[in-house]
């Protein structure tokens, strides 16, 4: 697909009604966006909805991995257990960094009816008609759930590391540094590294409820939103897939890929080497 | 569990221990089953499976009770006082205070605890430093790090001297060499050192005596509209640094010992990787019932806290009244002030060692004028230091066990996991052997008489 044509289908599904989310979105939120050299940075997680969130305390047990990924190396976050902030780091200030959070998985199970409402706003009909096809829709969903966050502050000059995955089943990778540009965000979504076609993107801006905008992966993964204010973007997706039923007490296994930044005003053009 | 409960029970509280309704699913102790461990054993082998944390914690445990054997005695016999190991007892800086008297800035920089005895001291290897960054920005909007440590440093990684103060004294404390560097007519900076009571407002340091240097430096030394000072001092043999001080009750809290050897441009990474490493040490112990009550001793004495994240130093500013942690004046309860902000250890053994109410006042008045500092107490033969609790004795094992190469896990090679348990299984076998031989030496013997 072109980027005119991302760019319409974008325009096009923001026009839309977008449902209202009930179901809980998990994501990064560090103390500062632009940090400078060698600033501490305080790392917190949040869940809850419409970007409006809680704060998630540390749980060590609950996390598979939380680093930082700067200066072409990754370090571990550090973080007191049962503390928020979840972390902090020192910022490089170099080029933009990317916060990456994996959970472990969590057992979840919902009443039939619950569940199907729950997949439908995530965009998982697909998985409402397989249990149709099956003939399940009358059992309990039963499923694990990871979470697979990112983030990304903003350094000095652009990185191309944000443009590549970082080996999270499943994740937000934008085509370019959206800390740098200011209106078009494109990018892709991969599922074991692998693009993912026909997924469900939503994107929020902080404050603001009214800016909403959704658009489905297409057959690369790629999708585009045309940001209409700059500001701090939340960008997630759910994935389901069945997992080895034989072998699991749940039918299902979904990850919620999330992506934060703060997107530039007018001004930053973009694709230059140095933005300060 | 409904769709709303969701976002709170979200991956970060430990998962459910309930078992299945699939009865084809094992459920291992930690919730996870048969999939999602076979899934997380493809996705890296490099994380630590059970066997390798039971492993790595028995090992742990094996070498702290090595240390604790090792080295108890020594550790009872250290006090509360940073080092936390006192090799060089006349390297100790015991206090820094920095308040302003008129037209001057006013500095006292005190070492060697616990003094009673009459000089000469052994004094003639050690340079003494004060340091001061005055460029550094300090900020004052965070409330919580204002209360702490006077404000807060937002690029603690660029802190460097901007005046050096360089004092070396002669075995009967009197200057031996002294230097100003970045400060201006340094002949008008009064000086003072010798044997004074100690200022500490603490029991332990009651009727004790310290050697100080006091310094009044003219605010005209310091570049014109000089408002905001960044302090922190240093004592150091043959140019290795072996004690720091800053804000005090900092490197004296056992879990900044590891200070006490840096710049403060690099404690923050410092204790990043600390809190990283204990953290880590926290949750295997914390994963074996075995042991699963040891982290919290740890919590109080050895683990780091989410307001540990800045560099030990002492801030002064013009801008607010003096007084801790505003600089530090003579007066300053400092047991008690910090306490107030979360590290209550010196209030606890003012109450354990001293009388009812605790003392918030010196045992000696201060001075009116320079140097301050009150006079000495009366020469006399020199006491052992007291004994600490336990607390500093496990401390005392664990941090350094920290350093060793069993944290992280993750960089504990499988081939040294498998040495130490084959070691282990031919230990355990030669003792039975050995042991087991004169039995059956005597029950053969009863068996043929």
């Amino acid at each position: 697909m072109s980027v005119a044509r991302r760019i319409a289908a974008a325009a096009v599904a923001a026009l839309a009604a977008t449902p209202a989310l009930h179901a809980h979105d998990f994501w990064i939120v560090p103390s500062r966006f632009h940090p400078d050299p060698g600033t501490t940075v305080a790392i917190g997680l949040r869940t809850g909805q419409n970007f409006i969130g809680d704060a998630v305390r540390r749980s060590d047990i609950a996390i598979e991995r939380f680093f930082v990924r700067q200066a072409g190396r990754d370090e571990p976050i550090a973080g007191i257990d049962g503390a928020d902030p979840a972390g902090w780091l020192r910022a490089d200030g170099d080029a933009t960094a990317i916060l990456v959070y994996r959970s472990r998985p969590s057992f979840i199970e919902m009443p039939p009816a619950k569940f199907e409402d729950y997949l439908r706003l995530e965009g998982l009909e697909r998985i409402v008609d397989i249990r149709h096809q099956r003939g399940t829709s009358g059992s309990p969903g039963r499923e694990y759930f990871s979470r697979c966050a990112k983030a990304l502050l903003a350094g000095r000059r652009e990185s191309e590391a944000v443009t590549r995955p970082v080996g999270l089943d499943f994740e937000i990778v934008p085509d370019a540094d959206p800390t740098a540009r200011a209106g078009l965000f494109h990018g892709r979504l991969f599922y074991d590294g692998e693009p993912l076609a026909g997924a469900l993107v939503m994107a929020m801006l902080d404050g603001d409820p009214s800016a909403r905008l959704s658009a489905r992966s297409d057959s690369r993964g790629g999708f585009a939103f045309a940001l209409p204010r700059p500001g701090v973007w939340l960008i997630e997706s759910v994935h389901m897939v069945r997992t080895w039923w034989w072998f699991s007490r749940a039918d299902w296994e979904s990850f919620w890929a999330s992506l934060t930044f703060e997107a530039p005003g007018r001004g930053a053009a973009g694709g230059t080497a140095s933005r300060r | 569990m409904s769709l709303d409960n969701r976002g709170c029970d979200i991956n970060n509280a430990p998962l459910s221990h309930h078992h299945s309704s699939s009865p084809a699913a094992w459920i291992w102790r930690d919730g996870t089953d048969t999939f999602q461990l076979v899934r997380q054993a493809s996705r890296s082998y490099a994380r630590s499976t059970r066997i390798k944390k039971l492993s790595a914690t028995a090992a742990l445990l094996s070498v702290c009770l090595s240390l604790a054997v090792l080295f108890g005695r020594t550790v009872l016999a250290s006090d509360h006082a940073d080092p936390q190991v006192l090799r060089e007892p006349f390297a100790n800086i015991t206090d820094l205070f920095c308040f302003p008297d008129g037209d001057r800035l006013i500095i006292v920089f005190d070492i060697r605890r616990s003094l009673t005895a009459a000089g000469p001291y052994p004094l003639d290897p050690y340079e003494y430093v004060i340091h001061m960054d005055l460029h550094t920005p300090l900020t004052f909007n965070d409330a919580s790090e204002k209360a702490r440590y006077g404000g807060s440093i937002t690029a603690s990684e660029n802190l460097k001297d901007d005046v050096t103060i360089r004092i070396r004294l002669n075995n009967d404390t009197s200057v031996k060499q002294k230097t100003f560097d970045g400060l201006k007519n340094p002949d008008q900076i009064q000086v003072y050192t010798g044997v004074r009571d100690d200022p500490f407002i603490f029991p332990r340091f009651f009727k004790k005596n310290t050697i100080a240097m006091v310094l009044g430096i003219p605010i005209s030394s310091f570049p014109a509209g000089q408002q905001d000072f960044i302090l922190w001092g240093s004592a150091l043999k043959d140019s290795r640094q072996i004690d720091h001080v800053g804000r005090s009750n900092r490197t004296q809290q056992g879990r900044f010992d590891f200070l006490n050897t840096l710049p403060p441009n690099q404690h923050v990474a410092a204790i990043m990787r600390e809190m990283a490493s204990r953290g880590k040490l926290t949750d295997v112990l914390k994963q074996n019932a075995f042991t699963t009550q040891l982290p919290s001793l740890f919590l109080y004495t050895v683990n780091m806290r989410k307001y540990d994240l800045v560099p030990d130093v002492m801030v002064y500013t013009t801008k607010f009244p003096p007084g801790f942690p505003n600089g530090r004046r003579l007066t300053d309860d400092v047991a008690g002030l910090t306490c107030q902000q979360g590290d209550c250890v010196l209030q606890e053994i003012a109450f354990i060692e001293g009388g009812w109410p605790r003392a918030t006042v010196n045992d000696k008045e201060f001075k009116s004028a320079f140097p301050y500092l009150a006079d000495p107490w009366a020469e006399a033969a020199e006491t052992a230091p007291c004994n600490s609790f336990a607390p500093w004795v496990v401390l005392r094992s664990i941090v350094p066990l920290m350093r060793t190469s069993i944290i992280p896990l993750e960089e504990v090679p499988w081939s040294l996991i498998i040495i130490a348990v084959l070691l282990g299984i031919v230990f355990v076998v030669g003792l039975v052997t050995i042991v087991n031989a004169p039995i059956r030496w005597y029950r053969n013997r009863l068996t043929e008489g």
